[in-house]
């Protein structure tokens, strides 16, 4: 298998996603990875940039990104030069803070039995 | 062309703050244009190096990731604030981009998350608007979006490790990281390395066991402690034996 066709069959099995993580780079396999991280870098790419990288055809490098943005990896913005393509980053999502961490925290020093009802997170 | 440099350890404490601090003093007294991120968001401290404190933080990375400000507005010229303002007088310049110590700002990132997009698009927005020539990416330690992010984009990586076994193992995780995802120049950094080492013999058995080259063996020294991160060590005392061994550090980013 060329190229061309190892990249499309991973970008074709890999799951539909709202929007890329840095962290998915480690899952990719490496001339994927080094794809994606060049786009990064660059922060915007052409299909003719990617083809250059890649090794491949500017048409199959589109078809590639194509299937990147398919994916939920990449967005495309039609300029005059053609279409530019950049990351789409997954936001950093917030972290839960423990609902009972508050109370947990007040109840070293004292206790506080009215946080008894405040929810699974406390006996857990 | 503009050269990024993250700097990262596994564990924290090492000293990435202090070496990041160190090192991006040392290239604005070349004469080159540094900028300095601090991307530890949830718990900031390279401007107290740079002798930035809360009241003269009026907008910091955390306003740009809410879109309250462009990334550049948000850059400080501290270039006179440091080495009894040395560097000014013989440079290029050094604007830092501060993290908010406010715990209100540090707790809405935690809880909401922020744009990684806008994050990297700021790294390179800071790189044209403020011309750089420089800029270092001061870390959070292990590895987390803003960490990844900063290995994936980086011309150079330099990772902190000290004499303990923790960090030994840790290291290992974050050099495998940076070989996948091919950051162009990787160098380790042992910094607090105990005196019953024989730097030589530290260095060689560092290199050998992550096969990646060993920058700099900076000493576990009282005289840094003593300095509290109030000031740029290497610019206030340059014949020390630390800032000998920031000088290696900044000969070889320098060449790369
Ligand atoms: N070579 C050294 N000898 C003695 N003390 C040092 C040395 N290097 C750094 N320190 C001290 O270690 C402490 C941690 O340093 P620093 O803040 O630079 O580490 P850090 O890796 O940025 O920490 P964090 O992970 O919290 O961001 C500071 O008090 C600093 O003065
Ligand atoms: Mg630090």
């Amino acid at each position: 298998m060329g190229i061309f066709d190892r990249i499309q069959s991973e970008i074709e099995t890999r799951e539909k996603q709202e929007g890329f993580s840095p962290a998915d780079l480690l899952a990719l396999s490496p001339p994927l990875r080094r794809l994606m991280s060049y786009i990064i870098r660059e922060g915007e790419v052409t299909a003719a940039a990617a083809a250059e990288l890649v090794q491949v055809s500017p048409t199959n490098a589109q078809q590639l990104l194509d299937g990147l943005v398919h994916k939920g990896y990449l967005e495309r913005e039609e300029r005059e030069e053609g279409w530019v393509y950049r990351t789409r980053f997954a936001r950093k999502r917030g972290r839960e803070i423990p609902a009972g961490i508050w109370s947990a925290l007040g109840r070293r020093t004292r206790p506080a039995p009215h946080d008894r009802d405040e929810g699974p997170s406390r006996d857990a | 062309m503009a050269k990024i440099i993250s700097i990262h350890s596994f564990r924290g404490g090492t000293g990435k703050s202090n070496v990041t601090a160190n090192v991006s003093a040392q290239f604005a007294r070349k004469g080159y244009r540094v900028g300095v991120i601090d991307t530890d968001i949830q718990s900031p401290g390279i401007h107290v190096l740079f002798g930035l404190d809360e009241e003269q933080m009026d907008k910091a990375l955390n306003d740009y990731l809410w879109g309250r400000c462009a990334i550049e507005e948000a850059a400080y010229d501290v270039s006179a604030r440091v080495g009894k303002g040395e560097v000014v007088l013989m440079s290029g310049g050094i604007y830092l981009i501060p993290s908010s110590i406010r715990a209100g700002e540090i707790a809405r990132v935690l809880r909401e998350g922020y744009d990684v997009g806008l994050l990297n698009d700021g790294f390179r927005a800071l790189i044209e608007k403020l011309g750089l020539d420089y800029l270092f990416i001061d870390t959070h330690p292990g590895l987390n979006e803003e960490t990844l992010l900063s290995i994936a984009i980086s011309d150079l990586l330099i990772i902190i490790l000290r004499t303990d076994q923790q960090d030994f193992q840790g290291t290992a995780v974050t050099v495998d990281v940076a070989r996948k995802l091919e950051v162009p120049h990787l160098y380790l950094v042992i910094n607090k390395a105990i005196s019953s080492y024989e730097p030589e013999a530290l260095r060689h058995q560092i290199e050998e066991t992550y096969k990646a080259p060993v920058a700099a063996v900076i000493p576990l020294s009282e005289d840094v402690a003593a300095l509290q991160s109030s000031d740029i060590f290497s610019l206030c005392y340059p014949d020390h034996p630390v800032s000998q061994e920031i000088q290696h550090i900044v000969a070889l980013v320098e060449a790369a």
